[in-house]
């Protein structure tokens, strides 16, 4: 079996560093055994769910995302709703993770169409407002998330939507209410890169579960030696005020 | 004549500039600066007004220091009087610091009355600052990612570059990288003199590397097309889409050597021929010869002189420059970002060296160190490596993914990983560090006595 990683508009999403989290996922694949490749899917290229296990969209600079907007209300949106519908695992940072919501409105009030597979909306404050910066945590489940924010848009979450995580440190989706990213089925979006997945493994493990799970790959994932991980994890956590044993 | 706010201004300056030092913080800090723009905000261009050969001003993410040094050379050997900022003072406060410490008590320039200024600026501090400086010419390096928690994007960046020299009157010449598309593309709607550098790459692959910034078009962001790359997103590009494309430049090198040992390039500067030799390592640099060279025929310097000039210009701090400490040759390598980083990388010899890795994440290194994660360091050939600095366990995961797994973790300061990197053996270690840690790093091998030329610490 060929694990399929889709790279979601890699020519314009790609300011920070989420090559990382497709080199973790790869890697990660291959240490135990399963084959694993990228595909890079531009805007225009026509993808089915039968192509792809998990998608990964990063973040972009504002012309690029204006770009991304505009193909994700063309082809590449309807590819991917085509994906999602059918359970494909999609990981959405920080730009890519507010064009997966309803809309983004900018620093000057324009607003830009997101695909709205989140219920969320993003608003930019206006450029005299801090863009939320630093090192991040955030509690996911019984387990805790690491990473670095930028952003300066805040994100609201709609009524019905659950968080991905709980701000433990840092900024989350707005600063305000105390949550960090979102999901909907296998949908996540976060603010958090570093790149993400690599040091945060279980996380990494748990969307590779869940893509698999869906190809009828049930029985759990080898255990891998992830001091190296767990080591970059405890580093980073600790620039959070954290300090004691994972 | 100076008022009495530049007099204060002076003398403030001066006293904190003795308190900083009596706290034992040696060479420029940017305090100084600080309060005397408080007092005299106006303080740096009514300096900067006193350099009466006119101002060279360079900005860019990579070679600034490099091609700073080069033309500060050049001019003096052209026998004129220079004035020049060290490698980071390129903000406002760090600038003025600086240039305190060349005026006398009552706020007087000491400097010869037709002294050329050369100055390093920071890619936003020139946006800020151009109008006012109002300079003889601006070198733009080349614009590759930084650190994104303090420019913002490049897109935003090259608009501000253009908006900014539009502003000024009279305009500067405009000595800029053809290779790079959005600087090319300043230059096309700039309505003052512009002296384009580049590289003959019709040798060369014919596709931007999967690890560079941007490969899109600047005009109407449609994917570009390239017959020849130098590295990242330098090189010939085409836009099928509005028919932006690269031009010749009036000065261009084909380069016939670059490694860690040095460069040789052949030069076209407006049609006369010249080569270069120099010490500096990779095609990077070959661009700061180039954009040294381009600066030099901009102001009127001789090429044949300028060429001897660079060839014999030394690596600046940090950038391959060679120490030996007990009976090891040890090379620094600063990486500052992504492209560089790569760049750096690719240079590497391909056996017989073992490795130092310091990333540090303290401001200056930017806090932010994803961009570890788009440096190829799947490229460094097998050999011993060590990982220092305050993110060690992020650089050992990077290079576990890379496929260098056994990496040895050494947390702490510098010099206990830089011992654990000498003792695993060998003749020769390679240093890549972040700019904290190489100032650092060379803070110790000066105390150790490994060097020994004098060296301001910044």
């Amino acid at each position: 079996m060929i694990v399929r990683i889709g790279h979601l508009l890699p020519e314009l999403m790609n300011i920070y560093a989420d090559r990382g989290n497709v080199e973790c996922l790869i890697q990660r694949c291959r240490w135990r055994g399963l084959d694993a490749e990228t595909i890079p899917l531009y805007a225009g290229r026509r993808f089915s769910p039968e192509e792809v296990d998990i998608i990964l969209i990063g973040g972009g600079q504002d012309r690029q995302q204006v770009l991304a907007s505009q193909a994700l209300r063309e082809s590449t949106g309807a590819a991917l709703r085509s994906c999602v519908d059918d359970g494909v695992v999609v990981l959405a940072v920080c730009g890519g993770y507010q064009l997966m919501g309803h809309s983004y409105r900018d620093a000057g009030g324009a607003v830009l169409d997101g695909i709205g597979l989140l219920d969320v909306e993003t608003v930019h404050p206006g450029h005299a407002v801090p863009r939320c910066i630093g090192n991040a945590a955030a509690r996911w489940h019984e387990k805790v998330l690491v990473g670095f924010e930028n952003h300066g848009g805040r994100t609201y979450l709609g009524a019905g939507q659950s968080p991905l995580a709980k701000v433990e440190y840092g900024h989350g989706n707005n600063s305000e209410d105390g949550t960090e990213g979102a999901q909907t089925g296998n949908v996540f979006g976060t603010y958090l890169h570093g790149s993400l997945l690599p040091k945060n493994p279980g996380f990494a493990d748990f969307l590779l579960g869940r893509a698999l799970a869906r190809r009828g790959h049930r029985e759990e994932l080898a255990q891998l030696d992830d001091r190296r991980e767990w080591a970059a994890h405890a580093a980073a956590r600790a620039l959070t005020g954290w300090s004691g044993a994972r | 004549m100076p008022g009495p706010r530049r007099f204060a201004a002076v003398a403030a300056a001066r006293l904190s500039r003795a308190a900083v030092r009596r706290i034992g913080r040696r060479g420029g800090s940017a305090l100084p600066g600080l309060v005397a723009a408080t007092l005299d905000p106006g303080l740096l261009y009514a300096l900067i007004g006193d350099l009466g050969g006119g101002t060279v001003l360079v900005s860019g993410t990579n070679g600034k220091t490099t091609v700073t040094a080069l033309v500060a050379e050049i001019a003096k050997a052209g026998g004129d009087p220079v004035v020049s900022n060290p490698s980071g003072s390129n903000l406002a406060r760090g600038l003025l610091s600086h240039l305190l410490e060349r005026v006398d008590l009552r706020g007087r320039a000491r400097w010869p009355r037709d002294s050329l200024g050369v100055l390093e600026l920071d890619e936003a501090q020139l946006i800020a600052s151009l109008v006012r400086i109002g300079p003889r010419a601006v070198v733009l390096t080349n614009l590759f990612r930084d650190q994104l928690d303090r420019y913002g994007e490049l897109d935003a960046l090259g608009r501000g570059f253009a908006a900014s020299l539009s502003n000024c009157n009279p305009r500067p010449v405009l000595i800029l990288n053809r290779d790079d598309p959005v600087l090319a593309h300043i230059g096309e709607s700039y309505a003052g003199r512009v002296v384009g550098f580049g590289l003959d790459v019709s040798e060369s692959g014919a596709e931007p590397d999967e690890w560079a910034d941007s490969t899109l078009c600047p005009e109407c962001l449609g994917p570009l097309q390239y017959s020849g790359v130098a590295y990242s997103h330098l090189g010939r590009f085409r836009c099928p889409d509005c028919g932006f494309a690269h031009r010749p430049p009036e000065v261009s090198g084909k380069v016939r050597r670059a490694d860690l040992a040095g460069i040789a390039l052949e030069c076209q500067v407006n049609g006369q021929s010249v080569t270069v030799d120099s010490p500096l390592p990779g095609t990077f640099n070959a661009y700061n010869l180039l954009a040294g060279l381009a600066t030099a025929h901009a102001l009127g310097y001789s090429a044949e002189r300028s060429a001897e000039v660079i060839a014999a210009a030394g690596p600046r701090f940090g950038r391959a420059e060679r120490v030996e400490l007990d009976g090891v040759e040890i090379t620094l390598l600063l990486m500052k970002n992504p492209t560089g980083a790569n760049e750096l990388v690719r240079t590497l010899p391909k056996e017989n060296y073992n490795l130092l890795v310091l990333l540090n994440d303290r401001p200056a290194d930017g806090e932010d160190v994803s961009w570890i994660w788009d440096v190829n360091f799947s490229a460094i050939a097998p050999c011993q490596l060590v990982t220092g600095g305050s993110r060690a366990a992020d650089m050992a995961l990077r290079l576990k993914y890379a496929g260098h797994e056994s990496a040895a973790v050494a947390e702490g300061p510098v010099e206990t990983a830089l011992n654990a990197a000498l003792e695993l053996g060998g003749k020769r270690l390679l240093v890549l560090s972040t700019y904290t840690a190489m100032l650092e790093l060379r803070r110790w091998l000066l105390r150790s006595g490994a060097i020994d030329q004098h060296w301001q610490a910044q």
